[in-house]
């Protein structure tokens, strides 16, 4: 065959099913176009009603812009695992990084790390079945991952976890269903599913996503359904987070207790120094944050510390991920008995168990006394040495420095100048913290135990090497040292003496060089040698204002700031604290001035201006008379964008002759002789600054303006990243380790890997302060809040202890409130540290009462010093004297102090008879009031009034990973202590009884109803009788026509008696016929009845017989 | 859980920077040895007067003051604004205190109204002219604009005063980070030249100088005679001049005079035009007096980048820096540029936010 290869022509069904149904999709899809009238407006209103849903549903998409902050290199997504116990999740999370990187975890500790593609890393973290632990988590998982044991049904925990995610901004969740293996029906599975689905879709959102695991295999669910599960993960889309995006946080994947094993040993209680390592997200921190520990307190940052990353994304683009990139991290795990630390890899050998008991070697001995950690101490305190030559011995332990205990390895060897100063002891005492540290960590590193070693260089050289601070400047003190000693006229012989001035030389920085050494001859060498790592710099502005930061602080006056040509005189050279100046000088030249103006700027433009400076005085001086004729221009331009730009600005003044200059261009192009090239040069220059505006304007609206602006400021901050390098900031998706001292022991004693341990940077957020939040009592908490109960508060990254006190606004004041209401949102003000207002809470009792453990949620509305919250309050007194109008009244106050208070305000009787405080009368609380009317002895007087509420100052940090302590409410305490509820008579509600009173007529003396005015007489009142109104005298013709209709009356009332009587008879007749009838028919009836019961028996019987 | 510890400082010097960046960042202040050399030793009155009026300023601060007046204790409580009057002794000028009032003002918790009584102008407080056409308008740099207000209902002359200002200024939730780093060319220059129970001619001859000296640089030049008569005029006699040189991407310079006794009114015009140039001379974007408040500012932004250019750091810049860095542990990137002379400062913002605003 040659030529083209021809195919058949596809032939199109012109007849058949397929070819129906195609022609009814072809015009439902051009039904539009080919109908237009079919569809047009018919009706404006529902057009207008439909363009108004549509506009509605465009809006909801719009979020308030947010600065998306996640840097080039994110930060592992934190994909927490959360559910009920015994529903899957550690299976979960060993199946999904067995998916991503083929290994087997044997035990989950802690967040795992891992490299899940060529630009995501997740961290899996499971989150304990504890309300502590499900708040922290909620407030860090980027992804959650809610497990839901299926053969169970859904959980509490699992609605109580939804609670928190929403409270403290809501992330990504999926939900996951396990143990589905347990429905064997498959139309039950089916449905089972189905119901989830929807139950799952009302409480996240519809169309949530859903995974069902139908069984595990090897201790691991199907790897279809796992592989099915890791694509949606790994294609998650997160939004920014609020909280988040505006706070530094740290989901620490190591914890490491730093302390000295020497304190230890003294006191195993001792606040510890610990150290954390993770990725930092959310914002930067800086050295020396502030940070809450949520479950530990707040606490200061020791130091921050960039860390390789463990974990790292492959650095080359490549196609797919790489064997060897799909890395794991899981520290507190023991990956395969291996433990990754910054400077060296640990690996577990464990030990067989014939091992244990086998006798140590020589080394090994002395290894582990070396790991003894008073090895040290303990024998340098043996040790004697001269301090001087022929002077008695003396032990390490008889020397005291600075009376403090740790310093008995510094004693003050050299005598004269050899005492150094406080800095230096502590940095000091910081290396040996490191170093014994180190040597604790690393069991059996022989190199890291300095004091262990005999031989001096060995010794020496070890030290070098574990201080990381000390550089080549270190060294050469060293050696500086080392020839001072040979000088210097004591005589020491003792290694150990030479050995602990080594350690003191090492331990001094470069700063304080000149300060810590011993002899002349030594001075004259860090003279020479000073400048060469100090002075030989050019002066660093950064230097000139933060260098020497003691001085600076403490606002002393030793600031050894040398000004230079950018900063002033420094500042203790001003006499008071005033900003202006009124230093100038004279001799500034003006030519150099003229480049500060627009006037001089329109004259050279770049090039001009370093000519000018070149330029001799000649050039200047013609330049000087042109700038006669040039500043014409300069003027116009200058007020014409002076026109434009006044309009817009709503601060600047307007200068009157502007509006005359800016017009005055466009009509004279030519006024200033400028060639066309020039004019339409400035004339686009013009467009492009005013008229584009316009065109720009419409094509951004405003969402578009504020996204852009925010994401400019991103842009900015990353751009400065580097510039700002030399400021300690650790940014967002580095990994860092972050040392905190005063740790107190428990974090160390009682810590648990499961637990999540967070750090979370509080950028002003420690000042307390009451906050005014808005609560509702949760739908499905079985209780309402009672005012004065101890409540557990989650907001931001802190958990807190307080007392709220509920209350509500009326329009007037803030009334009180005993109980949240039931189905209401109410105000209540807590204690606390200040919260971002708009904050969301979620509010908790520590001791589960219910099984829905979430209490209240809300949001914080204001943080504030103080709120008037009151309750009404009403004092009764009972009338002693009164006069007419005026009463005195008592047992209402106690003193005519409290009296003056109340002067004037309002009170009221029972009856209602109102009145007012007048003045005190004696001294024991007794007032004159008067009052709108007489009020009786029997009267009771009211003074209503409100009562500020003093508002409990309570906060105590939830410390769940340290030791809880925590206030109990009244309930609890009386149920422990078996107290009954005090049970007041008078609180008791009885049955009210009211006696009806009798009130005898009011008879009034006739003597003086004579002589009452008519309007005020009792009238006696007739009662109506039979008789006629008024006698009728009736006529002829009357009387013939009232006899007749008489006669006519009486006829039809007989007539009527008549038949009524016939009616009756029938009746009777009737009932009596229909009686008998009926009796006749019942008869029958019952005849027949038995007969065809009789006959059936019959032939029951006969069928029973047969 | 270790507690916030208090910042201790020593000497009477930067007192109001001290105190103002206590209650901004809520860290309680200790300042001791307050003169204590001195003949008198302790605050002084317009010191305890500052004192005062932050406390009306702030709701729940505590300042403990010492027997001797020798060392002030301040534990910040919340910035509230509303409604403040005080009279300032004459001691110091109203723009001592105003200065506080600009740092806190936008971040209380209602919008503020401050009245205050004393001098409105002396040679060592910026004026109130200064305050309201350049400290005040500097404020739109960092989305403060509308509502701002200074309104000078009468002008008071050292030595006896008698003026009196009203500040208004509303609260924003959050400053926004600034980035200005383009210092333009000066494209005007305005001023207010104010006399006070002198002849009205006075203010004219001021005029007369100061335009005599910038009219060779620029023709754009407004100066406001601004002549109070009456009962506003204050309790002495006086006048100066307050300048501000606009740029073209609106950095504002300042400069100002106040003529002390016997002083000639040409005298006064000439100086201050002088300073002005000067000013304009060190460049950047802030002037050396509204140095420490674009740097105050740019600490109180969101957590992005704020940059700015400066002229010559002034001492009291300096030591503002020191004490930004105390209190909110902000160390400022500090970059010379050799070629104009300036200094470029960039920081990362805190990520403050006004707190004590209430959400709708």
């Amino acid at each position: 065959m040659d030529g083209k290869q021809t195919h058949k022509a596809h032939r199109v069904h012109k007849a058949g099913a397929s070819a129906k149904k195609k022609l009814v999709e072809k015009k439902k899809k051009n039904a539009e176009k080919n109908n237009p009238k079919a569809f047009a407006i018919q009706s404006a209103q529902k057009a207008e009603r439909m363009a108004r849903r549509k506009a509605e549903l465009d809006e909801k998409k719009y979020h308030v812009p947010m600065a998306d902050r996640t840097p080039t290199i994110p930060p592992p997504l934190v994909v927490a695992v959360v559910g009920p116990p015994q529903c899957g999740k550690t299976t979960l999370i060993k199946s999904l990084v067995r998916r991503y990187t083929k290994h087997t975890i044997s035990e989950i500790r802690g967040p795992v790390t891992v490299v899940s593609g060529k630009k995501q890393r997740l961290t899996f973290i499971e989150c304990p079945n504890d309300i502590n632990a499900m708040t922290d988590v909620a407030k860090i998982a980027d992804l959650v991952l809610l497990t839901i044991d299926a053969s169970y049904g859904f959980e509490m925990e699992t609605f109580e976890f939804l609670n928190l995610l929403q409270t403290h901004g809501m992330p990504k969740v999926m939900g996951v269903l396990t143990h589905l293996d347990d429905f064997k029906d498959n139309k039950k599975l089916k449905l089972v599913k189905k119901n989830f689905k929807h139950r799952f879709w009302t409480e996240v959102y519809d169309g949530a996503k859903l995974f069902f695991l139908s069984g595990v295999e090897n201790g691991r669910y199907l790897d279809r359904e796992i592989m099915n599960l890791s694509r949606f993960v790994s294609v998650v889309k997160l939004r920014p987070l609020a909280w988040r995006s505006s706070h530094p946080y740290m989901l620490a994947d190591r914890v490491q207790d730093l302390t000295d094993p020497e304190l230890l040993e003294m006191n195993p209680k001792a606040n510890r120094t610990v150290a954390l390592y993770g990725y930092l997200r959310g914002t930067h921190m800086k050295g020396r944050d502030r940070v809450h520990i949520p479950g530990a307190g707040d606490y200061q940052l020791d130091q921050t510390e960039l860390l390789a990353d463990p974990c790292p994304i492959p650095d080359k683009e490549r196609k797919r991920l790489d064997e060897r990139h799909k890395l794991m991290y899981a520290p507190m795990s023991e990956v395969n008995g291996v433990m990754y630390d910054k400077d060296a890899v640990y690996i577990d050998v464990r030990k067989g168990k014939h091992e244990v008991n086998a006798e140590e070697g020589e080394g090994e001995k002395m290894l582990s006394e070396l790991q003894k950690a008073n090895a040290v101490s303990e024998r340098l305190a043996a040790q004697q040495f001269n301090l001087f030559s022929r002077a008695k011995p003396v032990t390490a332990d008889e020397i005291v420095v600075g009376g403090s205990s740790t310093r008995t390895r510094r004693p003050a060897v050299f005598d004269g100048n050899g005492i150094s100063g406080d800095e230096e002891d502590e940095e000091q005492d910081d290396d040996d913290d490191d170093d014994s540290a180190d040597s604790g960590d690393s069991d059996g590193d022989s190199d890291d135990s300095d004091g262990g070693s005999e031989d001096d260089d060995v010794g020496s050289e070890s030290n070098t090497a574990n201080n990381n601070g000390s550089s080549a400047v270190d060294y050469r003190a060293q050696r500086i040292a080392a020839r001072a000693m040979e000088d210097s006229d004591s005589d020491n012989d003792s290694d150990d003496d030479d050995l602990l001035q080594r350690v003191d030389n090492i331990s001094s920085s470069d700063e304080d060089l000149d300060d810590s050494e011993a002899d002349n001859a030594e001075d004259e060498i860090v003279e020479r040698l000073a400048p060469i790592h100090l002075g030989a710099k050019r002066v660093n502005l950064m230097d000139v204002v933060y260098g020497d930061a003691s001085a600076a602080t403490k606002g002393s006056s030793k600031s050894k700031a040398k000004t230079s040509a950018f900063g002033g005189a420094d500042a203790d050279d001003v006499d008071e604290d005033n900003v202006k100046s009124l230093a100038f000088t004279d001799d500034i030249d003006d030519r150099q001035l003229y480049r500060y103006f627009i006037t001089g700027a329109d004259r050279s433009d770049g090039e001009d201006d370093e000519e000018e400076e070149d330029g001799d005085e000649k050039e200047a001086e013609a330049e000087e008379t042109m700038g006669d004729f040039k500043d014409l221009e300069a003027e116009a331009e200058c007020e014409e964008e002076d026109g434009s730009k006044s309009g817009s600005e709503s601060g600047g003044e307007s200068d009157p002759d502007d509006a005359d200059g800016s017009d005055d261009d466009g009509k004279e192009p030519n006024r200033f002789g400028l060639s066309d090239d020039k004019m339409k040069k400035l004339k686009s220059k013009f467009d492009k600054l005013y008229d584009s505006d316009e065109d720009g304007a419409d094509k951004k609206d405003f969402y578009q303006q504020q996204k852009d602006e925010l994401q400019g400021y991103v842009d900015n901050t990353r751009q400065a990243m580097e510039e700002l390098a030399d400021i300690n900031y650790r940014w967002s998706g580095e990994y860092v380790k972050i040392v905190i001292e005063d740790m107190p022991y428990e974090f160390i004693d009682r810590f648990d890997p499961a637990t999540p341990v967070v750090v979370g940077g509080i950028p002003n957020e420690e000042g307390l302060s009451l906050i005014s939040i808005r609560i509702k009592r949760h739908r499905w908490y079985p209780r309402i809040l009672k005012a004065g109960d101890p409540i557990v508060i989650s907001v931001g990254w802190r958990r807190f202890q307080t007392i709220p006190t509920y209350f509500m606004n009326d329009r007037i004041k803030n009334r009180m409130l005993k109980y949240t209401p039931e189905h209401m949102h109410c105000s209540a003000v807590v204690y606390g540290p200040f919260v971002q207002p708009g904050t969301g809470f979620c509010a908790y009792f520590l001791k589960r009462a219910h099984s829905f453990g979430i209490a209240a949620t809300g949001s914080v509305l204001e943080n504030t010093q103080s709120v008037d919250i009151v309750k009404k309050v009403k004092l009764t007194g009972f009338p002693d004297k009164i006069h007419k109008n005026t009463a005195y009244v008592n047992k209402m106050f106690n003193s005519s102090l409290e009296v003056a208070k109340f002067e004037g305000a309002s009170i009221k009787t029972v009856s209602g008879i109102r009145g007012q405080v007048k003045k005190a009368s004696g001294d024991s609380g007794t007032f004159r009031a008067t009052f709108e009317d007489r009020i009786k002895m029997s009267d009771i007087v009211f003074l209503r009034a409100f009562h500020t509420i003093p508002i409990k100052k309570f906060y105590n940090p939830i410390t769940s990973l340290l030791s809880v302590t925590a206030m109990r409410s009244i309930a609890d305490i009386r149920r422990a202590k078996n107290l009954a509820v005090p049970n007041k008579a008078d609180s008791h509600y009885k049955p009210i009884t009211r006696e009806v009173k009798r009130f005898n007529p009011l008879r009034i003396p006739k003597s003086l109803q004579a002589e009452l005015p008519f309007k005020s007489k009792p009238k006696v009142v007739k009662t109506s009788t039979n008789a006629p109104s008024r006698a009728v005298v009736m006529s002829k013709h009357d009387k013939r026509v009232a006899t007749l209709l008489g006669q006519i009356n009486l006829l039809s009332k007989d007539k009527g008696k008549k038949m009524r009587e016939k009616a009756q008879k029938q009746k009777e007749e009737y009932t009596k016929r229909r009686m008998a009838e009926e009796a006749e028919a019942d008869a029958r009836r019952r005849k027949k009845r038995k007969t065809f019961f009789r006959i059936e028996g019959q032939n029951q019987r006969g069928g029973s017989r047969d | 859980m270790s507690k916030r510890d208090t910042v201790q400082f020593e000497g009477h010097k930067f007192l109001k920077q001290r105190l103002v960046l206590s209650i901004l960042s809520q860290r309680p202040v200790r300042i001791i040895k307050i003169r204590p050399d001195d003949e008198n030793p302790g605050l002084r009155d317009y010191e305890i007067t500052l004192l005062r009026l932050l406390e009306k300023a702030t709701n729940g601060s505590k300042f403990e003051i010492s027997h001797t007046g020798t060392s002030v204790l301040l534990r910040p409580g919340m910035i509230t604004g509303g409604r403040i009057e005080m009279e300032c002794p004459v001691s110091r000028a109203i723009g001592y205190y105003l200065e506080a009032l600009v740092a806190l003002a936008p971040f209380g918790k209602e919008q503020m109204t401050a009245v205050l009584h004393g001098i409105t102008m002396n040679n060592t407080d910026l004026s109130v002219d200064t305050i309201r056409t350049a400290t005040l308008v500097n404020y739109r740099n960092f989305g403060i604009e509308e509502g701002v207000e200074l309104k000078i209902t009468k002008r008071g002359a050292p030595p006896k005063g008698g003026g009196e200002v009203r500040f208004m200024c509303p609260v924003v939730r959050s400053v926004k980070p600034l980035n200005f780093v383009d210092q333009g060319k000066i494209r005007r220059i305005r001023g207010i030249a104010y006399a006070t129970r002198v002849s009205p001619q006075t203010a004219n001859r001021i005029v007369e100088a100061a335009r005599g000296e910038l009219n060779r640089f620029i023709p754009d030049i407004y100066i406001y005679t601004d002549v109070y008569k009456g009962a506003e005029s204050g309790l002495s006699p006086g006048f100066g001049l307050s300048l501000v040189a606009e740029s073209t991407t609106g950095a504002l310079m300042t400069a100002e005079l106040c003529a002390n006794p016997g002083d000639a009114p040409e005298d006064v015009g000439r100086d201050a035009a002088k300073m002005l140039l000067n000013e304009i001379v060190r460049g950047g974007c802030f002037d050396s007096s509204h140095q420490w408040m674009a740097l105050l500012m740019m600490v109180l932004g969101p957590e992005h980048v704020s940059r700015t250019r400066i002229g010559k750091l002034t001492p009291f810049t300096i030591q503002y820096l020191r004490d930004i860095r105390e209190f909110f542990n902000i160390t400022f990137k500090i970059k010379p540029d050799p070629e104009t002379n300036t200094i470029t400062m960039t920081c990362l913002g805190s990520g403050f936010t006004n707190v004590g605003k209430k959400t709708t």
